[in-house]
């Protein structure tokens, strides 16, 4: 996969591995073919290079947030609602007041674009999946699943037959766990979901990305 | 020691206004070429030191800014140009240049650029500049009027006015250039030293670069002096030369640092000669050191490698972090971004680039 340069101006932070790749082959499958500002495989100064903390406790560590907003041009932050939106919101939102960027007290529908540490800067901080709802990258990506999918339902009916011989994942993971049980029964079995968004198995060109799209545009291009 | 919290700078060299805050006990400035990194190194010794443009003048003979035989009444002597510490190089009646301390140590340096009049005489040349220099807090001396020729050419004779100009209570400034300095120029640190408790931090700084150096002592005069370096196990002494420029450039940091006790020192390119694998060792010297020694330190660097290892420092030793910041400086902008510790390891763990 083409990558920006480390050096890059323009920075995406991201909670982890998934989130990295997804996003990666989205915005890749997104821009490549329009020879967009932000192609990946392109050496574009707009490309933001991807950042990813091995978890959301991490990425709010004190220092990481403040440091990119001081270092980078266009800063992109996508963190997961879960159950607790307004929480992870204001957590973000906290971080970077340090700094002396202001972001809404509530996300908007369409992520939110601010101005960043200096002139001419921008921030921009995306609620995985919608800003509203609570969940995580897995709800995001859902949607991106051929309509009428035959095995979803038998991947739906398995994971929970599953639980009821013996519960090992959380009580919120439901969906990871049923996401990952369909993408074992793929072409290319067990792929991971940045190589399942690649290969078009999630289609990284359905509308329901589009209000995801539209922010990466606005904020890095 | 009450140390400088916040640094402005006005009219000096590529500085239009530039405010620096944040300043913590050691201080790493970062940015790319020509964005003014030595000139704030040069601001804060000209504050600090005399507190007159000495430190102006010293800096333009270490970058050449040097003219010699032009001047009539001694045709071999070294003349400065002015010019050069003016943005543009623009030497005008009204032009200014001012550097001002904030936090618990506020000091002023101001110089400004005033026509001769016709009733100065010498050492002041019709059609040629008058350069005032006054500064706060107001001591025995606090003003100073240098002559500059009307080509913007300052001479040799104003160093006495500069010495006698220096404040009542001076705190010792060591400035580490980026030159590699002899053990001629580095004879009088070392005679300050030897046989002090300081003498023993020398040592242990130099082992960061060989473990094997058990000693180091520098003898002779002159052009004459030479360094020797007891290694573990050796019967004789090795010459310093033959131990490479990372050792003589941290035996320069150390003996700086040791005899800039109770003041400050300012190190341009603190990496020059350094290997990336000691860069984390020299910060831990440095920062411990000037902890002990009640230094505050300014350091420059455009290499990701020292930056990196700050980061990396602090990030396993808190303590170490409280006392440090890091500042970008960027050409046309009027303050520098500072960085927290937490913020430079932030940046050293996500290869971030922050120089």
């Amino acid at each position: 996969m083409g990558r920006p340069a480390r050096s890059s101006p323009h920075r995406l932070l991201v909670e982890g591995q998934d989130d990295l790749f997804a996003i990666a082959h989205l915005i890749r499958a997104r821009f490549a073919a329009a020879q967009s500002a932000i192609d990946l495989d392109a050496p574009s100064p707009n490309a933001p290079w991807i950042e990813q903390h091995d978890g959301l406790e991490n990425l709010l560590k004190a220092g990481n947030i403040e440091s990119a907003a001081k270092t980078y041009l266009r800063l992109g932050i996508v963190v997961d609602a879960d159950q607790v939106p307004a929480a992870h919101w204001r957590a973000v939102v906290g971080r970077l007041a340090t700094v002396g960027v202001t972001v809404p007290a509530s996300p908007a529908t369409g992520g939110v674009i601010v101005p960043g540490y200096q002139e001419g800067w921008r921030v921009g901080v995306w609620l995985m999946p919608d800003n509203a709802r609570p969940g995580a990258l897995e709800d995001f990506l859902l949607p991106l699943m051929p309509g009428e999918d035959a095995l979803w339902p038998e991947a739906v009916r398995a994971t929970d037959a599953a639980v009821q011989v013996e519960r090992r994942f959380g009580v919120n993971d439901d969906l990871k766990a049923r996401l990952r049980c369909w993408l074992a029964w793929q072409a290319e079995p067990g792929a991971n979901l940045g190589v399942a968004v690649s290969r078009g198995v999630l289609d990284p060109l359905s509308p329901a990305a589009d209000p995801f799209a539209r922010w990466v545009e606005a904020l890095f291009a | 020691m009450a140390l400088i919290e916040q640094l402005d700078i006005a009219g000096y060299r590529l500085f239009d206004q530039l405010r620096v805050s944040g300043l913590t006990r050691v201080n790493l400035v970062v940015g790319r070429n020509n964005a003014g990194k030595t000139a704030l190194l040069e601001a804060v010794e000209a504050l600090v030191s005399e507190g007159s443009p000495f430190a102006f003048y010293r800096a333009s003979l270490e970058r050449g800014e040097t003219r010699r035989g032009v001047l009539k009444q001694d045709s071999e002597a070294i003349a400065i140009d002015v010019r050069r510490w003016f943005r543009n190089h623009l030497l005008k009646p009204g032009a200014h240049i001012r550097i001002a301390s904030g936090g618990s140590l506020p000091r002023v340096l101001e110089c400004k650029v005033l026509e001769v009049s016709s009733d100065q005489g010498p050492p002041f040349v019709p059609g040629g500049f008058r350069l005032d220099t006054k500064r706060e807090p107001r001591d025995r001396a606090s003003e100073l009027q240098l002559p500059v020729q009307p080509n913007g050419l300052l001479g040799a004779p104003p160093v006495t006015m500069f010495l006698d100009f220096g404040p009542t209570l001076p705190r010792p400034v060591s400035f580490v250039t980026t030159r590699r300095q002899t053990v001629t120029e580095l004879l009088p640190l070392w005679s300050r030293v030897v046989l002090t408790p300081q003498e023993t931090d020398v040592a242990v700084a130099l082992r960061a670069i060989d473990p094997a150096i058990e000693r180091v002592a520098l003898s002779g005069l002159g052009d004459e002096a030479v360094g020797s370096v007891l290694l573990h196990g050796a019967v004789e002494p090795v010459p310093l030369g033959s131990l490479g420029e990372g050792t003589t450039r941290m035996l320069a940091i150390a003996l700086s640092l040791a005899t800039a006790k109770g003041g400050f020192l300012l190190v341009d390119e603190i990496d020059t000669g350094l290997h990336h694998t000691v860069m984390a060792d020299m910060w831990r010297l440095v920062i411990e050191t000037a902890k002990r020694l009640d230094v505050q330190v300014f350091a420059t660097t455009h290499s990701l490698d020292c930056v990196n290892a700050l980061g990396w420092l602090v990030e396993t030793n808190v303590a170490l972090g409280a006392e440090v910041s890091l500042h970008r400086i960027e050409r046309g902008r009027d303050r520098t971004t500072p960085y927290t510790a937490a913020e430079i390891a932030a940046a050293a763990r996500h290869h971030s680039e922050l120089r």
